[in-house]
């Protein structure tokens, strides 16, 4: 964060000020936190749009009950966590599916243009075997899992984020790799 | 395959958790181990990929735009501040009084609750000089005081008494018993009262209401009543062997009317059951009392009372 860079709370404030715009750059900010949340819960990627969707029009609607002493991105997984219990009880699902490695891969992708065709085919192998090694991982280890790798956060931002302390958060992505660690040399030897 | 043993410093490594000093040493480590080369390689692969695939999706799926075209086609607004914190304080209020007020029933004590309105009262003598209507009773004798009522007693008697729970208790002296409202009424008495075992029980004795609960013996005089003259028990003909039993009448909870008229007229109604009583074993029956079963026969009075010679 530069220093120009406005704090959550600030910009929380400048949109319950009528700075209606404003609330543009908290999405911007949150919005791959969201997504990335979701992304491994859901059933495709269209659902994961409209929860994100929901989820930030939720917490607009409710920003002036946003506690400031807590962080921004807790509050918004929150919302967004409901938001999927809801859409799991009126669709009856419970468990994810591996739908979204077909979506994520685009066979069209300009990354993939200059691959060769094996390399390709190997790449998205391995990306559905990641994808579906995470999706067997217990939701405590999933979640700070994918904020270290995806979103990159430090340990600190997570263990506040997910309101446990950061010892918890250190063991809890250390025995994530672990396990992923195992499942992938148990694939390896049967592949 | 065996292991390298600086295979545990992995993970470490990739998540910038060791020292510097430490990882100095690592990276010169993986210089010159394949294993953990590989290993290392591996990791940081699988991140990238994983990372790149979901950057790929999101920038295909994100909705930033979305957002703000609903917010601002729908014109939604913030609500309120402290809309939904005031009902989060106002439960989490309620639940802490609830919860003190539970904690706090648990430390206090329930609230008394005396029975009194006895369905079936069981009289057994405990001693052998006791009396019943006059006439001497063998010590564990027992009888219903639905075939006897009013009673009168003299002597060491346990009762047990039975309404929606049951009551024993211990009487030691003289006393005339009968059923008021469905209490139980003890006049002229003068005797000590115990509470054995059961709950507690509402009795009226000499008029007043007494609560007879554990542990607690009390002694009553008749003294106060000292307009009534004592019974005068005619027990001519009781020289035989006489078989008690209980009626449908007699077993029947008094009512109120006649827990009046009883104890209106307590004294005239003892006289008119100790001539009837004269009367019948005058006339050579075996029977004290109607011996027609009836439909509230009290299983306790189905042997024969011997009263002769006790």
């Amino acid at each position: 964060m530069n220093k120009h860079e406005r704090t959550d709370q600030e910009l929380v404030q400048a949109v319950l000020a009528g700075e209606l715009e404003t609330f543009a750059e908290l999405v911007e900010r949150y919005e791959r936190l969201v997504f990335s949340f979701l992304l491994t819960r859901l059933n495709d990627l269209q659902e994961v749009e409209d929860i994100v969707q929901e989820t930030f029009v939720k917490a607009f609607r409710h920003l002036a009950s946003f506690d400031c002493e807590r962080r921004f991105a807790a509050w918004l997984l929150t919302i967004a966590r409901n938001l999927l219990i809801d859409s799991r009880r009126k669709a009856g699902r419970s468990v994810a599916s591996t739908n979204l490695v077909n979506e994520v891969m685009l066979t069209d992708s300009a990354r993939e243009a200059g691959s060769q065709p094996s390399e390709i085919v190997v790449r998205r192998e391995r990306f559905r075997s990641i994808v579906v090694m995470i999706q067997e991982l217990p939701e405590e280890l999933r979640t700070p899992f994918l904020m270290r790798v995806i979103n990159e956060l430090p340990y600190q931002e997570i263990a506040e984020i997910l309101d446990v302390p950061l010892q918890t958060v250190k063991n809890r992505i250390f025995k994530a790799r672990g396990i992923l660690r195992e499942k992938r040399e148990n694939y390896e030897k049967m592949s | 395959m065996k292991r390298c043993p600086e295979n545990d410093k992995i993970l470490l490594f990739c998540e910038h958790e060791l020292s510097e000093v430490e990882r100095a040493q690592f990276e010169l480590h993986i210089q010159t181990c394949s294993e953990c080369r590989e290993e290392v390689k591996q990791i940081s692969s699988d991140d990238s990929l994983l990372r790149e695939g979901v950057e790929e999706a999101f920038s295909r799926h994100r909705v930033t735009s979305r957002i703000m075209q609903q917010i601002r086609s729908e014109k939604i607004e913030p609500l309120p501040a402290n809309n939904q914190r005031g009902w989060r304080y106002f439960w989490l209020t309620a639940f802490a009084l609830l919860t003190v007020f539970a904690v706090a029933s648990l430390y206090m004590p329930a609230a008394v609750k005396y029975h009194g309105r006895a369905t079936g009262v069981m009289i057994q003598a405990l001693t052998d000089n006791s009396t019943l209507q006059g006439a001497h009773l063998a010590a564990d004798q027992t009888f219903d005081l639905a075939a006897f009522e009013p009673a009168a007693l003299d002597g060491c008697f346990l009762f047990t008494v039975t309404a929606d729970q049951t009551s024993v208790f211990k009487i030691s002296g003289s006393t005339g018993i009968r059923r008021s409202e469905g209490l139980l009424e003890f006049f002229d008495t003068t005797a000590t009262f115990e509470l054995i075992s059961g709950a507690r029980l509402t009795i009226i004795v000499n008029g007043k209401r007494q609560q007879l609960e554990r542990k607690t013996v009390f002694s009553t005089t008749a003294a106060a009543i000292d307009d009534l003259q004592p019974d005068a028990v005619s027990l001519a003909g009781l020289d035989r062997p006489l078989t008690a039993s209980t009626t449908a009448e007699a077993d029947a909870i008094i009512t109120s009317d006649e827990a009046d008229t009883a104890s209106s007229a307590d004294q005239a109604e003892l006289a008119s059951i100790t001539t009837g009583l004269s009367a019948e074993a005058g006339t050579g029956s075996d029977s004290l009392i109607d011996q027609t079963p009836g439909s509230g026969k009290n299983p306790f009075a189905d042997e024969p009372l011997d009263l002769n010679g006790n």
